[in-house]
C-alpha cells in the first residue's frame, strides 16, 4: 500500500484533502495510508521515520515553506513525488526542480483529482 | 516640415506627426500630469458628406478647424487624426482643468449652428481625454486611450466628454488588489460566514438561517459582498468559495445537532456561475457524502433572474438537485423579471419576497394588497414564503395575518456569527 503525507497548517484544508483523496480511492478502488502534518518541523520528523511515496505540501507554513520540506525529502528519498500546494505557483518558478508538480489553492475538485492521480502515477 | 506631416485640407498636422511631437514632449523633465490629449470625433459627419457632398463637408471641417484653433493657446497642438477626428495636445500645469476647459469650449462652439451656403448645420462631438501618468506613459498609449475613451462616450450616447480611467483610478486599483487577495482570503479565513435567522410566526422560533458571506480585508476593512462575489465570479474563485460555504454549513449542522437542534434549515446562495458549472452536481454529491450533509436541511437560494435567463435547461438541473433532497428557493423575488406563473414548472420550494414589497406595507394599503396577492399566488402554487427585510413591528403585525409565514429581517435577527446565533436557537422538544 502506498503511503502519503499531506502538509497544511489549516486543519480545514487537511480535512478537505483527506475527504477528497478518500473519494478518489473509492472511485478508483485503491488504498493509501495517509499521514498529516501542520508545519515543517513535524513534517521532517515524519519524513525521518517513514518512506513516503508521495506528498502534497502547502508552501506557506508557520515555521518555514514547503521548499524546506522538499529539500529534506530530495536528500532522503529522491524517488518520492512531491506536489507543492500554493495560491501563487509562479512565485516558485526558481524552485521547480524540487517539485514534481504544483497544485493550485484553493483546491478545485476536478484538477486536484486528476493531478493527484498523476502524482501517484495511478 | 515634410508634406506628409500636414493634412492637405485643414493644414493641421497628421496623426503620425502628432505622435512624434508627443514623443519630443516626453523628453522634457517633469512632464507627468502636465500633458493631456483630447480625442474628438464629430458625430455623424459622414452622413453630411453623403447628404450634401464633399464640398459642404470640407467647408464644415474648415470652419471647425478655425474655431478649435481659436480656442487653444499657442502651446497647444491641434491635429487631424482621421476623417472626422481631431486631437488636441495640451502641455501645461493643471492640465486636467485645462483639458476640461477646452473640451467644454468645443461643446460651446457646437451649440451654435454652422452656416454653409444657404444651409445651417448643427454638429455634436464625443470627446475622450487622457492625461499622461505612470499608467499612460508613452505617445501611442496616450493617443489610443483617449481614442478608446471617446469610443466609450459614443457607446454611451455620444455628445459628451470623458476622462480615461486606468490604474490611476483608486477604485480600479482596489478591485485589482481584492481580486489578487481573494484566493488567500478564502483559504485563510479572512472571508467568513454569518447567519441571519429565519423566524416562524406559527412555531414562534427560528426554523432556519441564511448563511451570508463577509470579507474583512486587512487594508480595506469590510468589503461589500456585492463587490467581492462579483470578483469571485470573474476570477473563478466562486466555486471554491461555495465549497467552503457548504462545508461551513456542515460544521454548523454538527454544532446544532450537538445542542439538540435537529429540524433546522440552512440556506446558501448559489451563484448562477456556479450553478452552470458542469462539475457542480458532482461537487454537491461529494460534499453531501463526505461531510454528512443532509439535503433536506439545506436550501439553495437562486436569484430570480438566473431562472429567466436559462429556463430551457433549468428544470432538469433543479430536478437533479431536488433528487438529492435539497430545497430550492427563489431569492429576492420581485426584483427580477419573472412571473410566478413562469416558475410553475420548476421544482421550487420557497420564494423569498424581496424587502421592497414589505417596507411600508403598514402605511400604504396598495403595497399591502400587492404583498397579499404574491403570498396568495405562492400558496396556490404550493410554494412556501419567506418574507425578507421586516424591520418594523407594524409591518410584522400585518404579516402575522397570513398563515405559515417565515420572516427574515433585522426585527428578529441581524446577520451574526455562528457562536452568537447558537444562543438564538432552541433544542427540539
Amino acid at each position: 500500500m502506498k503511503k502519503i503525507l499531506l502538509v497544511d497548517d489549516i486543519d480545514f484544508n487537511l480535512e478537505f484533502e483527506i475527504k477528497l483523496i478518500k473519494n478518489i480511492m473509492n472511485e478508483k478502488d485503491f488504498e493509501l495510508e495517509i499521514d498529516t502534518a501542520n508545519d515543517v518541523a513535524s513534517s521532517i520528523t515524519l519524513i525521518g521515520k517513514n518512506n513516503y511515496d508521495a506528498m502534497v505540501v502547502d508552501m506557506n507554513l508557520p515555521d518555514g515553506t514547503g521548499l524546506d520540506i522538499a529539500k529534506v525529502v530530495r536528500e532522503k528519498n529522491p524517488n518520492a513525488k512531491i506536489a507543492a500546494l500554493t495560491i501563487y505557483p509562479s512565485q516558485y518558478e526558481d524552485q521547480k526542480e524540487y517539485f514534481d508538480m504544483f497544485l493550485k489553492k484553493p483546491i478545485m475538485l476536478d484538477s486536484y483529482k486528476d493531478n493527484f492521480l498523476k502524482l501517484l502515477q495511478i | 516640415m515634410h508634406q506628409n506631416n500636414i493634412d492637405s485640407l485643414t493644414k493641421l498636422i497628421t496623426r503620425t506627426y502628432l505622435l512624434d511631437i508627443i514623443k519630443t514632449k516626453l523628453e522634457h523633465p517633469n512632464v507627468m500630469n502636465k500633458l493631456a490629449l483630447l480625442y474628438i470625433e464629430f458625430d455623424d459627419l459622414d452622413r453630411f458628406n453623403e447628404l450634401f457632398g464633399y464640398d459642404v463637408d470640407d467647408q464644415l471641417l474648415l470652419q471647425l478647424t478655425k474655431k478649435i484653433q481659436n480656442l487653444v493657446d499657442a502651446e497647444s497642438v491641434v491635429s487631424r487624426v482621421g476623417n472626422y477626428q481631431f486631437a488636441i495636445l495640451i502641455y501645461q500645469d493643471n492640465v486636467k482643468d485645462a483639458a476640461q476647459e477646452i473640451a467644454d469650449g468645443i461643446m460651446g462652439i457646437l451649440r451654435e449652428p454652422f452656416c454653409i451656403g444657404e444651409n445651417m448645420f448643427y454638429v455634436t462631438a464625443s470627446i475622450g481625454i487622457s492625461v499622461l501618468s505612470s499608467d499612460i506613459s508613452d505617445a501611442y498609449k496616450l493617443l489610443k486611450t483617449a481614442e478608446n475613451t471617446m469610443r466609450r462616450v459614443q457607446k454611451n450616447g455620444h455628445n459628451n466628454i470623458a476622462f480615461t480611467k486606468l490604474l490611476t483610478d483608486e477604485s480600479l486599483k482596489k478591485e485589482i488588489e481584492l481580486m489578487r487577495d481573494l484566493p488567500s482570503a478564502i483559504d485563510n479565513g479572512e472571508i467568513y460566514f454569518v447567519f441571519q435567522g429565519q423566524y416562524s410566526h406559527d412555531k414562534q422560533c427560528f426554523v432556519g438561517a441564511e448563511m451570508l458571506t463577509r470579507w474583512n480585508h486587512p487594508k480595506y476593512g469590510f468589503v461589500s459582498p456585492f463587490i467581492f462575489i462579483t470578483l469571485a465570479e470573474k476570477s473563478g474563485m466562486i466555486g471554491p468559495l461555495t465549497i467552503k460555504l457548504l462545508i461551513e454549513a456542515s460544521k454548523m449542522f454538527e454544532k446544532l445537532e450537538a445542542d439538540g437542534v435537529k429540524d433546522f434549515s440552512l440556506s446558501v446562495n448559489i451563484s448562477p456561475v456556479v450553478l452552470m458549472e458542469k462539475s457542480f452536481y458532482d461537487t454537491v454529491v461529494f460534499l453531501l457524502d463526505s461531510y454528512n450533509l443532509r439535503g433536506k436541511n439545506l436550501t439553495f437560494e437562486i436569484m430570480e433572474d438566473t431562472v429567466s435567463h436559462n429556463i430551457d435547461n433549468f428544470a432538469n438541473l433543479l430536478n437533479t438537485i431536488k433528487d438529492l433532497g435539497i430545497n430550492i428557493a427563489i431569492d429576492d423575488y420581485g426584483t427580477g423579471h419573472t412571473s410566478l406563473s413562469y416558475l410553475i414548472n420548476l421544482p421550487i420550494d420557497y420564494i423569498k419576497i424581496d424587502r421592497s414589497f414589505v417596507t411600508g406595507i403598514d402605511k400604504e394599503t396598495k403595497k399591502f394588497l400587492l404583498l397579499k396577492s404574491i403570498i396568495d399566488m405562492a400558496s396556490t402554487l404550493d410554494m412556501k414564503v419567506i418574507i425578507e427585510g421586516v424591520e418594523e413591528y407594524s409591518e410584522d403585525d400585518l404579516i402575522k395575518m397570513f398563515k405559515d409565514m417565515t420572516i427574515q429581517g433585522y426585527l428578529y435577527c441581524k446577520p451574526i456569527e455562528a457562536q452568537d446565533f447558537m444562543h438564538k436557537v432552541q433544542p427540539d422538544e
